[in-house]
């Protein structure tokens, strides 16, 4: 078993004031634990990402709203159903004999189809819109991300982590952007620790590093606040 | 060097090609799924609380 660790808070990383005080923080993360924590807890089951990882994703992404979109862009964790990757990382997950049946089975469910040739159809935007699905193909994305997938392939530089070290930062920044442009390729070369990176990104991007993983972000609070329910 | 030759070359190429793409695929099968299956990613609080 590859164990890796990430350490919350970065200190010197403040998480922006202007995304809203500790408290209304936590007042976000509770309500939407109280209403999805299930589709949370099976997602980190299948994709083995943390279940506090999962949350703070989806606290920055949509403040936990299944309703939040931006275009295509929509649901909890606020992946693109038009760009082509949503549909590229399941068929990457099943391609690469990673899709376990647990995964299968709640896809079949919600009515995701796929052919033998593992070319899924087009999600629908009332699919995104469903909280269960959404929290489990982000996962995926994050899965792939973690284990330095980019794409379909494992990057050589190990960017998601290695030597006991899961780099959260550049998973940001690769979420955050699709990883192909200027600031995702920073991530994926492997270079920079996290305040250099978050320094040296976009604007938004690096407001997403310090909301994730700053203090005051959304792991600080769910590890400190939620310690013992959100695990 | 006749038809024949240059048609085995170009065979035998096509045909080492597609085992090795067979074997990429295959061993990428196998890393892709032992990672996610083996991952195990902890969050420790910096301050220990």
């Amino acid at each position: 078993m590859a164990l890796t660790s990430v350490n919350v808070p970065v200190k010197e990383l403040k998480s922006p004031a202007s995304w809203g005080s500790r408290a209304a923080i936590k007042n976000l993360i509770g309500k939407g634990w109280a209403k999805y924590g299930k589709y949370f807890q099976q997602a980190s089951q299948t994709s083995n990402i943390p279940v506090e990882m999962l949350v703070a994703f989806a606290t920055v992404e949509s403040g936990m709203n299944p309703n939040a979109a931006t275009g295509a862009t929509t649901g909890m964790m606020q992946w693109n159903r038009n760009d082509g990757y949503a549909n590229a990382i399941l068929e990457y997950e099943l391609k690469n004999g990673r899709m376990s049946e647990a995964e299968k089975a709640i896809l079949k469910r919600k009515g995701v189809k796929w052919d033998v040739s593992g070319k899924f159809a087009p999600i629908t935007a009332a699919q995104q819109l469903d909280p269960e699905l959404n929290i489990l193909i982000g996962s995926i994305y994050l899965g792939q991300y973690a284990d330095s997938m980019f794409r379909g392939m494992k990057e050589s530089t190990l960017w998601g982590g290695k030597d006991g070290v899961t780099h959260l930062d550049r998973i940001v920044v690769v979420y955050n952007t699709g990883g192909g442009g200027k600031d995702g390729q920073k991530a994926r070369s492997g270079q920079y620790s996290t305040a250099e990176l978050a320094n040296q990104v976009n604007p938004v991007s690096s407001a997403y590093i310090k909301k994730i993983m700053g203090v005051d972000g959304a792991l600080d609070i769910i590890t400190k606040e939620f310690k013992g329910v959100i695990e | 060097m006749d038809k024949k030759k240059i048609a085995i070359i170009i065979i035998s190429i096509l045909a080492l090609g597609g085992i090795g793409y067979w074997a990429y695929r295959h061993f990428m099968y196998k890393s892709g799924n032992a990672d996610k299956d083996n991952r195990k990613i902890r969050i420790f609080r910096t301050d220990n609380d």
